[in-house]
């Protein structure tokens, strides 16, 4: 049975990182999100327990619609929270990136790093689980509960709109 | 520049990102974590539950052995049957009576005379899990007490 818990820790660090940058657009910090993908993880695991499953670590779709699922909970208590605590100012924590540019000193990567985090929610996660995901659309569609078509359209509109803030951050620079 | 390969530049530029990985600490929770549940499902997976579902339909089986039986060192009938919504496969189920004691006559609370049997009881269930092929021999002993009426002396 120790295979069994290593096969499912395999998996984690496989897709660990993936997993977290989904659940970075539902969480406000990084522990937040880190905790969406705890819950994610141990709600799969007894899913998968059950029978006929196996026990295997499950298929990504299924994650990012139990992160998703998640999100949604936590988004709605911090809505009552913040109700509540109206008063209270929260700092960003300017060190916490969600990507890390493979080239720490290519500017253009940092910049379309931020152009992703600046995404809206619908495009962004559309995004996140084509390119680091490696969903398809029809695997989206089913995630999101839009056709692959909307998938297919958000995809593109996001990537349009990353190429036109790319643009105009180099104009920037070079004004 | 058309627009795929505006696309196509886009997606490249993209694939220069890397999903930052879990904090050291979550990481090492969440393998605790797998580890603990992990213990959990092997007590799930080949204890209690699995045990379970073949001693409850056992257990039904041995209880009809014990007030069928007939006294004495016989079996009683092989039973056969299909364990219920589980694909376990009862092959026999025997109530091996081992040893029987007499243990001497005795007034009851209702003034009437009983004997007071000891018996020694095996109980040896064969059974098939169909799903895996494995075939499973259970083997029960137990001792049960029997008042039989005495009406002649």
């Amino acid at each position: 049975m120790g295979n069994f818990s290593d096969v499912w820790k395999r998996w984690l660090v496989e897709n660990g990182p993936r997993l977290l940058l989904f659940a970075r657009g539902w969480g406000k910090t990084r522990e937040d999100a880190e905790d969406l993908v705890q819950e994610a993880v141990l709600k799969m695991w007894h899913y998968q327990q059950e029978e006929n499953r196996g026990g295997k670590p499950p298929d990504l779709p299924l994650v990012f619609s139990t992160i998703r699922f998640a999100g949604l909970m936590l988004h709605r208590s911090e809505k009552r929270r913040r109700k509540r605590e109206e008063a209270i100012v929260y700092l960003n924590d300017f060190q916490d990136v969600w990507l890390d540019p493979v080239m720490e000193d290519d500017e253009d990567s940092v910049r379309l790093r931020d152009a992703v985090q600046n995404l809206s929610d619908k495009l962004r996660e559309v995004i996140v689980m084509k390119t680091w995901g490696g969903l398809t659309f029809a695997q989206i569609s089913e995630v999101l509960a839009i056709s692959p078509n909307t998938a297919a359209s958000r995809y593109r509109y996001a990537l349009e709109q990353l190429t036109q803030d790319l643009k105009q951050m180099r104009e920037e620079r070079h004004a | 520049m058309r627009e795929a390969d505006r696309y196509d530049a886009m997606e490249k530029a993209l694939l220069q990102l890397m999903p930052a990985a879990l904090s050291e600490t979550a990481q090492a929770g969440m393998e605790a974590q797998l580890d603990e549940l992990s213990g959990s499902a092997e007590v799930l997976r080949h204890g209690f539950p699995h045990w379970a579902k073949w001693l409850g339909g056992i257990a039904a089986a041995v209880t009809i052995g014990v007030f069928a039986f007939p006294f004495g060192s016989q079996e009683s009938a092989p039973l056969v049957g299909i364990a219920e919504d589980d694909g376990m496969v009862v092959i026999t189920e025997l109530d091996r009576v081992e040893k029987v004691l007499d243990e001497g006559l005795f007034v009851d609370a209702g003034g009437s005379a009983v004997r007071k049997m000891s018996v020694r009881v095996i109980g040896e269930s064969r059974i098939l899990d169909e799903e895996t092929g494995i075939e499973v021999t259970l083997t029960e002993p137990r001792r049960e007490m029997v008042l039989l009426p005495v009406s002649t002396f």
